[in-house]
């Protein structure tokens, strides 16, 4: 397996601003698929063989669209497939419940509602006063928005990506504010709201005051700081010491089991690791990231069975663990997420499934080598 | 002695042109006289004299006869020492302090150019009456220091104290090029053969030009030395630096002050041509603009055989030389002070410049000009939407029925068959994110139509503006605020065409 095949198809990851990956991947609970992923032929996968001897599903069944199995998540689906709003309605999490729970089965409503919008369009007109259509309003606007413009660079983009994206994005804070009004303790409107500024370029203080009002809701939440974390990025509107400050912060006031720890692999991910080359393989089996694993690690043993981003976490465990030669914890994380690649790093990917299962090979290739097969 | 061989080569490479040309006339001659006396006439023969015939037109046109530039070929306007003294004056000394001879015409043009010129004979091996143009917009543009420094530059062309020899380069290379430019310019029929020749002509221009090159490029940085002599070196330097601002603004007046009311047969008043671009470049938005230019210039294009060292370069050869103490201008007096009577002068110089695109408009004020190019750019914007209205209804395009439309709830067929986004045909958009994109298409179009329909009924109209390039749209801050939120909220996310619905009939109670 070739490195070159592990790197991004469409460079994403370090690229510069303009390039940067949309907010609604950044967050959502089903990541968008990645926007220009080009369809990619692959070779008949050799190590398949062995993945399935130990149990694994097959690449050509690695699901793209989810991060887990999620059985609520597919009622819904289903229900939007079939234009049923209430079913929808009535099975989102109620505001009030854990915001980051709520946040995630939100975005990953509205990442339906950004293709077909017609049960939600019926939603808002049956049900005004419903702060969850509201919310699955501004974020499908969010990933809508960011379709519009596509994930071309800046300088390639026509002028009408632009202008729609715009418009579109401007359009977001309305239904925030209306989610907001109906139920003020809502955390999900003010994580959209991050994006927003992440797209429209808001101010530093503009936007801490969101952060401010998002944390003041969800002090623990992973969706809250996975959005700051891109809008602080220097590719976005912050630098290399302001996102390192933020994760520093961040990292200190992480409550034990509350899976922050996963938002700093990402922020490693997207920063820290050199491209390629020696300083590549030094710092993926360095201190720095050995620590940050570690820590992951402990606080995936601390949290509760069924906090939502507990797969989240396992995928970048999955892959950081291998990536860092530490092959038999690494399977264990495989064996949890197996089957599902819709998730970051995965899905940064031109080929999320193929890039999921190469390194799953890689990892039990690894795992063997060290004659520690059960 | 290393220059005087120097000499006799570059005089060795024209009189070398010239013997080619002359003994490959003799050659198609001679062999053409012999087949005619062989063979007799047939077609081979016939062909043979065409093929001579060609030779000599082209050989004749390219050495004799097109390299006088002819004063009818200039699209200016001559103006002698009785009429402009000042200007003739101020010419007449930097040529003095150059060391060079004064030019015995000068002419106004309209081009943000500066330029010397010899009508040379035998392809610049004898000098012939100098000529000099100035640009009106240099003039409007630059400062007098400026103006001397580019002037001086143009002038140090034809031999200063520094290099001799730059007066016999230039005059070979400029007749070289203008001998292969008058061969080459395509004519209405061709004779066979003379591509050949223009060929001929090109490889052995490619010669002199190469050989000279060097030689030229030395000319150009002492050129500017001689213009930072004569006129300092802080304004040849910011001479250098505005020009290729200067160039990209006047063609952005051109194109959108002046070109779109003469497309409508309208142009301003004729000293207001030039006038307009100095209140343009006054313009503080404007200004920003070329300060950006001037400080970020875009890598200029490199022409064959060009022999200007880029603008960067030439600056920091300027920046090299010892401080002369010179600084730069900053009264805010521009070079078309020395002209007498200007408006006349700038009025001759645009009806000159303009005479043919403006044969037949109508003088009118700027005001009037940007009414009608304002209306004129919000019908073309309404074009695709009340085509896809009509095409909907079978109705004249009208407004009540694309309200009509609306209100059957056929927005999204009348957004289905507006004319797709180059972003929607590339990234073969469907569903919502199709709908988005015919949105921008919709949201101009809708605008452009409604300020149309309240400018033809006397409540809106364009104010000129040098900030706003297509005038400013004005008409009852609250008729504009409906106007506007009546199209945002067509084109929301969730369109909501009551605003859109009451505003259209208010207009037409009103009207």
């Amino acid at each position: 397996m070739s490195r070159q095949s592990r790197r991004p198809g469409f460079g994403i990851v370090g690229a510069p601003a303009a390039q940067a990956p949309a907010p609604g991947a950044a967050a959502g609970a089903a990541p968008a698929p990645a926007p220009a992923a080009a369809p990619v032929t692959l070779p008949a996968p050799r190590q398949d063989g062995e993945a399935m001897a130990y149990g694994f599903v097959p690449r050509a069944q690695i699901q793209i669209d989810r991060s887990d199995h999620d059985p609520a998540f597919e009622v819904m689906t289903q229900a939007a497939q079939a234009g049923d709003w209430r079913t929808i309605a009535t099975t989102l999490p109620a505001p009030g419940s854990d915001p980051d729970r709520h946040y995630r089965t939100v975005s990953g409503m509205a990442e339906l509602a950004a293709q077909d919008d017609s049960w939600l369009n019926a939603w808002l007109d049956a049900a005004p006063a419903d702060p969850n259509a509201w919310c699955v309003h501004a974020d499908a606007m969010v990933l809508l928005a960011w379709k519009l413009r596509s994930s071309a660079l800046a300088k390639d983009l026509l002028p009408e990506q632009v202008t729609g994206f715009l418009r579109v994005l401007r359009q977001v804070p309305a239904a925030c504010d209306r989610a907001t009004s109906l139920v003020p303790g809502l955390a999900a409107p003010w994580i959209t709201l991050m994006a927003c500024a992440q797209g429209l370029g808001w101010e530093h203080d503009r936007f801490r005051e969101i952060w401010a009002e998002a944390v003041g809701r969800a002090p623990q939440s992973v969706a809250a700081h996975r959005r700051a974390l891109q809008y602080w990025l220097p590719r976005w509107h912050g630098s290399k010491e302001l996102a390192a400050g933020f994760v520093a912060e961040m990292t200190q006031h992480a409550a034990p089991g509350s899976l922050l720890s996963g938002v700093r692999l990402e922020y490693l991910f997207l920063e820290r690791v050199p491209g390629k080359g020696e300083q590549r393989d030094a710092y993926l089996h360095g201190a720095e990231l050995a620590g940050a694993l570690d820590a992951a690690l402990a606080d995936l043993r601390d949290a509760p069975p069924d906090h939502p981003y507990r797969a989240h976490h396992r995928h970048w465990l999955a892959y950081f663990l291998g990536k860092a030669g530490r092959y038999a914890e690494a399977v264990e994380e495989f064996r949890a997420v197996d089957g599902y690649a819709g998730a970051w790093p995965w899905s940064l990917f031109g080929d999320p499934a193929g890039t999921f299962a190469d390194a799953r090979a890689e990892v039990i290739r690894g795992w063997q080598a060290r004659a520690q097969v059960p | 002695m290393r220059r005087s061989v120097f000499v006799v080569q570059v005089l060795g490479l024209l009189a070398g042109f010239y013997v080619l040309c002359a003994a490959l006339i003799a050659a198609l001659v001679t062999l053409t006289y012999w087949g005619f006396d062989l063979l007799g006439g047939n077609k081979l023969t016939v062909l043979l004299l065409l093929v001579t015939l060609a030779a000599i037109f082209v050989v004749l046109r390219g050495v004799f006869v097109s390299t006088h530039v002819k004063a009818h070929e200039i699209a200016g306007v001559l103006v002698t020492p009785a009429e402009q003294p000042m200007l003739w004056a101020r010419v007449r000394q930097l040529a003095a302090q150059v060391g060079t001879r004064a030019p015995r015409r000068i002419y106004l043009v309209s081009e943000v150019n500066a330029a010397v010129w010899e009508n040379t004979r035998l392809l610049g091996l004898l000098p012939g009456p100098r000529q000099m143009m100035i640009g009106v917009p240099l003039l409007v543009a630059l400062t007098p220091a400026q103006l001397d420094s580019v002037l001086c530059h143009e002038l140090g062309h034809y031999g200063n104290s520094d290099t001799r020899l730059g007066g016999l380069v230039g005059r070979a290379r400029a007749s070289v090029l203008a001998a292969l430019d008058a061969a080459a310019r395509p004519r209405r029929f061709e004779l066979p053969g003379s591509s050949l020749f223009v060929l001929l002509f090109r490889s052995y221009a490619g010669v002199v030009l190469r050989f000279t090159q060097p030689a030229s490029r030395a000319q150009e940085l002492a050129a500017d030395r001689v213009a930072a002599r004569v006129a300092g070196t802080a304004s040849t330097i910011a001479a250098l630096r505005e020009l290729p601002g200067l160039d990209t603004a006047f063609d952005f007046y051109l194109n959108r002050y002046i070109a779109p009311g003469l497309k409508l047969g309208l142009m301003p008043p004729p000293p207001e041509v030039f006038g307009g671009f100095a209140a343009l470049l006054a313009e503080p938005a404007r200004r920003a603009e070329l300060d950006k230019i001037r400080q970020h210039p875009r890598e200029e294009e490199a022409k064959p055989f060009d022999s200007h060292p880029p603008i960067a370069e030439r600056v920091a050869a300027l920046a090299a030389l010892p401080p002369d103490g010179s600084t730069l201008d900053t009264s805010g007096v521009r070079a078309i002070a020395i002209l007498a009577n200007p408006a006349h002068a700038l009025a001759s110089v645009a009806f000159r410049a303009l005479q043919k695109p403006a044969a037949g408009a109508q003088i009118v004020p700027w005001e009037a000009v940007a009414n009608a190019t304002g209306l004129h750019r919000a019908d073309e914007a309404a074009k695709p939407l009340r085509e896809a209205v009509t095409r909907l209804t079978g109705r004249p395009a009208e407004l009540p029925a694309f309200i009509d439309l609306i209100n059957a709830g056929r927005l999204g067929e009348v957004l289905a068959t507006l004319p797709r986004t180059e972003a929607a045909r590339r990234t073969n958009a469907t569903g919502r994110v199709a709908t988005e994109h015919a949105k921008t298409v919709l949201a101009p179009a809708l605008t452009g139509w409604l300020a149309g329909y309240l400018a033809r009924t006397r409540r809106a109209g364009w104010a000129h503006s040098w900030a706003n390039i297509g005038g400013e749209l004005r008409m009852a801050p609250e008729l504009r605020a409906a106007l506007d939120a009546a199209v945002d909220d067509l084109v929301a996310v969730r369109p909501d065409h009551a605003r859109l619905r009451a505003l259209v009939s208010n207009l037409a109670v009103a009207a």
